[in-house]
């Protein structure tokens, strides 16, 4: 009887047949996540601000809301909180203009290398700030440190001229090199940027909202 | 024929363009060493190579070298192992050798655009021609009609 087996672990048919129920549930499972997340990222629309129904990715005219970062009391992290409307370079952009404008600050974001110094939705390196979050970074608030280095009144004009001078404000001993950044390229940036701080990343990157503000959003 | 094959020495043709590939994977693979430096001593020196030779540029050479030496070293080792497991010299080594080289010219081009210009406007052009700034697929989109 030597070809008996005598424990199942030495069992060839046991092993195929596991190999065959593992694939097979790892793939069905990776398939319905896929689903799952196709609709869970897919870009609200303008209609769906205008409503206050909530997406994980906000319609390109999110630009012309106020956007906040408070601690969810339920969920246990931060999440963005879209707010009333707010003008954006001092106006009120359409759906065409705000999805022009966020394309090209999307483009600008690729062409210029932005993810080889920083992260963005935790793709990218350490070397400079994460920018998941940057527009609502403290330090680009009112009477925050950038406003007050650029002599700008406003979040989106601070940022848009640091962007296109960035050696000439040095926050700290690594620099951000001048990257030829236009004026228009930089108001896309920014777009770019507001845009990312309004999607819901699960909390991520964390501890980055203003201490002790709270909300029971979502 | 088949007595004419001398196993476990590379003299066929097949391991001849094996080692072919090596040899490009283990410059990148210097490559890979070299910006790695750089960008770590800019890590202790920000000021080091600044606005001449950036991070971000230093790093996308940098993990770029890291996926090509290792495409390249996969590639050579696919050469060298089937012969040396077939007997067979290989089949299409005309072809195989064509497609080296235009890999390994398409590969040179981009490389030296990456640290020649760097970066460019934000339009599409720049994605075509220069890169398309998402980390580790940073080659260029001409680069995927070639391949």
């Amino acid at each position: 009887m030597a070809n008996k087996n005598l424990s199942v672990w030495t069992s060839i048919p046991f092993w195929r047949r596991s190999a065959a129920w593992v694939t097979g549930f790892a793939s069905i499972l990776l398939i319905w996540l896929t689903f799952d997340t196709l609709g869970q990222i897919t870009m609200g629309t303008d209609a769906d601000l205008k409503a206050g129904t909530t997406k994980r990715v906000p319609a390109p005219t999110v630009i012309n809301y106020h956007i906040d970062y408070k601690m969810s009391t339920t969920r246990g992290h931060e999440v963005p909180v879209i707010g009333d409307k707010e003008p954006f370079f001092g106006k009120e952009w359409s759906e065409k203009e705000a999805a022009e404008l966020l394309h090209l600050g999307k483009l600008t974001s690729q062409a210029k290398n932005c993810m080889n110094c920083h992260t963005l939705l935790g793709n990218g390196a350490y070397y400079a700030p994460d920018l998941t979050k940057a527009w609502i970074d403290p330090a680009w608030k009112k009477g925050g440190a950038m406003q007050g280095m650029t002599g700008k009144g406003t979040k989106e004009e601070a940022m848009a001229e640091f962007l296109q001078h960035p050696s000439t404000y040095p926050t700290h001993a690594r620099m951000m090199p001048d990257l030829g950044i236009t004026a228009d390229e930089a108001k896309g940036l920014v777009a770019f940027l507001k845009h990312m701080s309004s999607i819901d990343t699960n909390g991520f990157p964390r501890n980055f909202g203003i201490e002790g503000e709270t909300t029971n959003a979502h | 024929m088949l007595t004419s094959i001398k196993t476990n020495s590379l003299t066929t043709d097949g391991q001849k363009l094996g080692m072919m590939y090596y040899r490009v994977a283990i410059i990148l693979f210097g490559a890979q060493l070299l910006m790695g430096l750089i960008a770590a001593i800019q890590f202790l020196a920000p000021g080091f190579l600044f606005e001449l030779f950036d991070f971000s540029v230093a790093r996308m050479v940098h993990i770029n070298a890291l996926v090509v030496w290792m495409l390249y070293a996969m590639i050579g080792s696919v050469y060298i192992m089937l012969t040396e497991e077939t007997g067979h010299e290989g089949v299409g080594l005309g072809l195989g050798k064509l497609g080296f080289w235009v890999l390994t010219a398409a590969v040179t081009v981009v490389v030296l655009v990456y640290i020649l210009v760097q970066v460019g406007d934000g339009s599409e052009m720049s994605l075509w021609l220069i890169h398309e700034g998402r980390e580790y697929i940073e080659a260029p989109r001409w680069l995927i009609l070639v391949l």
